[in-house]
Parts: C-alpha cells; structure tokens; sequence
C-alpha cells in the first residue's frame, strides 16, 4: 500500500509531505509516538528550566547577602570608629563597651563575607583587597584602643582622626564588592529571564506540534479503521457467499448421488428385460432340442445309421452344452443386476433413527446363523456391546453381512472362532469382529470392499456385494469400516459408528 | 377359437417387447387359454384399440399391462382405462419388470387388478404366465351389455 518514494536528491517540502504520508499511512503509530516524544522532550526540557531557575534565584539570593553584608560590615566599622570618637570626646565608659560589641559583629561579619566572596573565584582578588584593607583599618583601632588604655586620649583622637582615609580604603573595597555582587545580580537576572523565555517557546512550540502529530494520527488511525471496517465486511460477505457455495455444491453432490441411484436402478431394470428375453428363448431352444433329441433317439432305436453321426453330436451334446453355458452366464448377469437393484435400492431408501442394542442385535443374528454355524463347526462369542442411535435395517445388513463372511471364509479343517467385542471411544461406538478364518492378503485388502470384487480361493457363492454394501450403507451412517488381516490367521474387521446418528445423514 | 358368445374375452395385451410378448402368449396358450389376444407395442395402439372395442364391437377386455412402453408409461393407460365409465370395469393386470414396491403400491392404488412382477428366471416366468392362464381361463369378465 505504500507507494514507493525516491529519497534521492534534496529532500523538498513535497517529498517530506510525501514521506510522512506514506509512514502514516503504512504505520499510522508513527506520528503519534513523534507526538509523545516531543511531549517527553518538553517536559524534560520545563523540568531543567525550573531546576536552573531555583539555582539562578539560590545565585540572586547569594548576591543580595553578599551585598547586605557588605553594607553591615562598612556599618561596624562606622559604628566602631563612632564609638571611639564617642570616647574620646566624652570620656563616657559606655562607649567602650558599645566598641566591643561592634567589633564582634565586625569579625563575625567580616568572616562570612570572605567566605562568601571566596566562593566565586571571580571575586577572590576583592576578598584579599578586603582582608588587606582591613587588616589595616584595624590595626588602627587596636592603636587608638592601646593609647586610651594609656591614658593617651589627645593621641588616640589624633589617630582616629587620621584613620577616616583607612576607612575610606575599606569603604572603596566594599563598594567594588558590592558593584561586582550588583553585576552579577543583574547579569544573572536576565539569564533567568532568557532561560525561561526560551524554555516558553519551546514548550509552546513543541507542544502544539505535538498535537498536530497527534491529530494526524488520528486521522490516519480513524482512516485506517474504516479501511479495516470495509476489508471485515468483505471478508465476512466472502465467507457468507462461500458459505452459499458450500450448501450449494453440497446440494449439487446429492442430487448428483440421486441422478446415480436413479441411473443404477432403470439400468438394472432395462437390463432385465432383454434378459427375460434371453432366458426365455433359451428355455424354448431347450425345449426344442430336446424335442429333436428324443426323436434322434427314437430313429437311433430303429436304424442306427438313419442319423449321421455329426447330426447327433450337434443335437444331443453341443446344444445342451450351448445352452447350458448360455443359462449359467445369464444367471450371474441376473444375480448381479439384481445386487445393482439391491443396492440402488438400499441407497434410496430413507434411514430412520432409532436406539439400538447392538449386543442385542448381534444375538439374534447369531441366533439366526446357528445352523450354518453347526454345519461348518464353528462358534461364535459376543462381549457386550454399546447402544447406539442408528437405523437398525442397516445394522443388521452390516453386521450380519460380517458374520455371514466370517462364516463363509472360514479355514478349513480348523474349528472357526469368531469374537465379537466392542466399546465406547469419545462419540463412536467401535465393534471388532475378529475369525480365524483364511484371511485376506494385503493386496485385496482394498479390492474387497469394491463392488463385484473377491478374493482369495472362490469356492463359496457370492457376487462380490457384500462388502461394498457394508461400506456404503456405513458411510451413509457416517461411520466406517477398516480390515486388518494376515493371510491364512485370520481377519478382523473393526466398525466405527457414531453413537448418535445424524438425522441429516439420510 | 373364434368368439362365439358376446362375453367372450379379448385379451388386450400391451407389451413392447416382441420377445415378452411372444413368450407371455405361448405360455398362455400352454395354460389351455384360447381367447383372442390382441398386441399392441406402445400406448397409442392399446388406446386406440380400447376406444374401437368401445365404439364398435362393444367387445369387453382384458388388459395385461407392461409399465415401460416406449411412448407412455403404463400408468398412463392405466389411469385412461380407470377414469373411463365404460372401461373400468375391464380387468387390467399389470405384467412388468419393476419390483418396486412404491410403483406396485400406486398401480393398485389406480384400480389395478393383479400386479405380477416378471421373474428374470425362466421357470418361474412360465409358472407365473401359466398360473395367470389358469387364472384367466375362470375370470369372469363383465360384458359391456352389463353397464351400457
């Protein structure tokens, strides 16, 4: 289904189009994973942003600290130097306490801005700018604090005096750290704002096609559906018209199987009546002669040489003998249109269902066979036997068919045994019948069961019917019939019906 | 034996094998029957035969009746024969090859007489022909004075 697109040469907007319609088309699950790739890709993409702003807002916040403390530090130094001053002037012991106090903070104050500043290698100079500077600023504290302590009060305030260009030392470092923490401030201000506006975009973006890759899927999915709806009901209406061939076919072979029936059965019957002809005319020929034979005799009585010796031969041996072989070919031609009218017959006939004891049936058979059985010195055993729901007509031909067989085809000179066992198989009922008699040699094992067919030493009457009459009146049962046999040991003969007969089968 | 009396039977014999109808007469005659037997080959003549001993001899008859005739089924000139007022009355008897017993059923059904089925054996077609001569050497067959 996929039409075929040449990937050489530049790839157009055309040939794209081209391509995802065929991918679609031919895996219209395609698009849709595009859709939930893109999805994935912005999410992952929004859970970075976020990630990078909490670190920006931590770097901002890091900034203004820096620069609070910053101011605070440049704070103690003016509240300590004001202290001192405070002392000098006003020689009031509280200012002196007010001096420790602030230069705690300072050294506390100081520490965490180093700290801070270290941090950021950018900044490490300024950090050592600021130790440097303030180491000098407060070495002139501890020499203003030493001279009080001596009583030096017009030195200290000489110092402290000279001391502002220190502090303004100290304050230039702490404004340069707080124009170097103010740039960074902004610097990483309007990152954040780029990063999110660019992860904005993306989303938006990356978003929308993902919905339109998903939108096409669909459509491509719905189309596809609907391709798949229109190929089941095809394939459903195929299977409905192959249904009606079936049924059709199926009424074409029995009608077909009837035309044969009725085919076999006005042969057989036309076949008759030139036989009746034949058989008639013959009888009269009899007649005939022997009207001619008697009066040959009667001449031969009185002048044995009245009658030439061929006309004799002629009247008294050859046309007997003639008519004799005449009689003996259109009695088997007779026997065997009868058997076609038999069968023919049989095959017309409608099969009933009704349930059969089979071990029931096999008896009285054998009740029936019992004098036969006597007269060749044979017996018969019968283990008991399934129920089975078939047309007893039929079963009783078949069966008894079997057991006339095994009778007829027994060895002679050796007792005959003939068992009859059987059991239940899933819905089969199965019937054994086993003898000991001649068996059959494996290569007319096939050819008995064909109609007209013998085998094996014919010294028993018999057209060659029976069997192919078992097998058809079993198959019309829906069962079947199997022979496993070894020459000179015996046969058996093994029966598959069904239990339950089809009505349909008829 | 010509007819002397005006009962005396025609026997209308409808067969379309020359051979049957050949041995079906001289086993009758063997039987000691001398009637008058009249053979039509196909269904056209025995109709046409019927109507004329209808119409001008008012001769009454006995119909032996083959089923497989070339140009109608036997059936057909037994159904004729049974749906006329004036021929119904004529015994019919069907001398066929079919044996079965549906068709037998349905000849009876149509006012047949006598069903024989022809025996392909020889001995017992002439037993059966000469048993049916015996037969018809005591039917007593109505004339048609008795119904015109």
């Amino acid at each position: 289904m996929t039409p075929a697109i040449s990937l050489r040469g530049p790839l157009t907007f055309d040939k794209a189009a081209q391509l995802i319609k065929a991918l679609s088309f031919s895996r219209p699950w395609l698009p849709l994973i595009a859709g939930l790739l893109i999805v994935l890709g912005v999410g992952i993409l929004t859970t970075r942003t976020v990630i990078r702003s909490d670190d920006d807002s931590q770097q901002v916040r890091d900034s203004l600290i820096t620069i609070g403390t910053a101011d605070a530090l440049m704070l103690s130094i003016v509240e300590m130097n004001n202290a001192q001053r405070g002392y000098i002037l006003s020689r009031n012991p509280a200012f002196l306490d007010r001096f420790s106090d602030e230069s705690r903070s300072l050294a506390t104050r100081q520490a965490a801005l180093v700290a801070q500043l270290s941090a950021d290698p950018g900044a490490a100079e300024l950090a050592e700018q600021l130790e440097t500077e303030m180491r000098a600023r407060k070495m002139t504290f501890v020499d203003i604090e030493r001279r009080i302590a001596l009583g030096d009060i017009s030195g200290a305030g000489a110092i402290s005096v000279a001391a502002r260009t220190r502090t303004d030392d100290v304050r230039q470092v702490i404004d340069a750290i707080k124009a170097y923490a103010d740039g960074q401030l902004k610097k990483r201000q309007s990152d954040a704002s780029r990063t999110g506006n660019r992860a904005l975009v993306l989303a938006i973006s990356g978003l929308f096609s993902a919905a339109m890759l998903i939108v096409i899927a669909t459509i491509f999915l719905a189309r596809r559906s609907a391709d798949l709806e229109r190929a089941n009901a095809e394939v459903s209406a195929l299977a409905q018209s192959l249904e009606r061939r079936v049924s059709e076919r199926t009424a074409d072979l029995a009608e077909a199987n009837e035309e044969i029936q009725r085919f076999a059965y006005i042969v057989s019957h036309d076949l008759r009546s030139p036989l009746v002809n034949v058989m008639g005319f013959t009888a009269e020929l009899k007649d005939a002669q022997e009207i001619a034979a008697s009066y040959i005799a009667t001449l031969a009585q009185a002048d044995p040489t009245s009658v030439p010796a061929e006309v004799r031969t002629a009247v008294v041996e050859d046309m007997p003998e003639a008519m004799n072989f005449i009689r003996a070919a259109t009695g088997r031609m007779d026997r065997l249109i009868k058997a076609i009218l038999q069968i023919s017959r049989e095959g017309r006939r409608s099969m009933v269902v009704e349930k059969v004891d089979l071990g029931a049936l096999l008896a009285n058979l054998h009740d029936t066979l019992s004098g036969q059985l006597d007269a060749v010195n044979a017996e018969v055993t019968i283990a008991p036997l399934p129920e089975v729901h078939s047309d007893p007509l039929a079963l009783e031909q078949v069966f008894g068919n079997l057991l006339d067989n095994a009778i007829k085809y027994l060895k002679p000179g050796v007792p005959g045994r003939i068992a009859v066992s059987g059991e239940r198989k899933g819905g089969k009922a199965i019937v054994r019948i086993k003898d000991n008699g001649r068996g059959v040699a494996p290569v007319d094992q096939r050819r008995i069961f064909e109609l007209f067919r013998r085998a094996g030493q014919q010294d028993q009457p018999g057209e060659g019917i029976g069997l192919a009459h078992v097998q058809a009146l079993l198959r019309r049962m829906g069962g079947k019939i199997e022979l496993t046999s070894a020459l000179g040991e015996g046969s058996c003969f093994t029966v598959t019906l069904p239990i339950s007969m089809s009505p349909a089968a008829r | 034996m010509p007819p002397t009396e005006h009962h005396q039977v025609t026997i209308l014999m409808v067969e379309d094998d020359l051979g049957h109808a050949r041995l079906i007469e001289k086993n009758i005659r063997r039987a000691g029957v001398m009637n008058e037997v009249i053979h039509a080959v196909d269904g056209t003549t025995a109709l046409k035969h019927l109507a004329h001993g209808q119409t001008l001899d008012q001769k009454p008859f006995l119909v032996l009746l083959d089923l497989n005739l070339p140009d109608m089924s036997g059936i057909t000139i037994l159904e004729h024969l049974k749906s006329d007022p004036h021929l119904r009355r004529f015994p019919v008897i069907v001398l066929t090859t079919t044996d079965d017993e549906r068709e037998i059923q349905r000849c009876y059904d149509l006012g047949a007489n006598v069903y024989i089925t022809k025996p392909v054996d020889y001995e017992a077609f002439t037993t059966a022909i000469r048993q049916l001569g015996l037969f018809l050497a005591v039917m007593q067959v109505p004339g048609t004075d008795e119904f015109a």
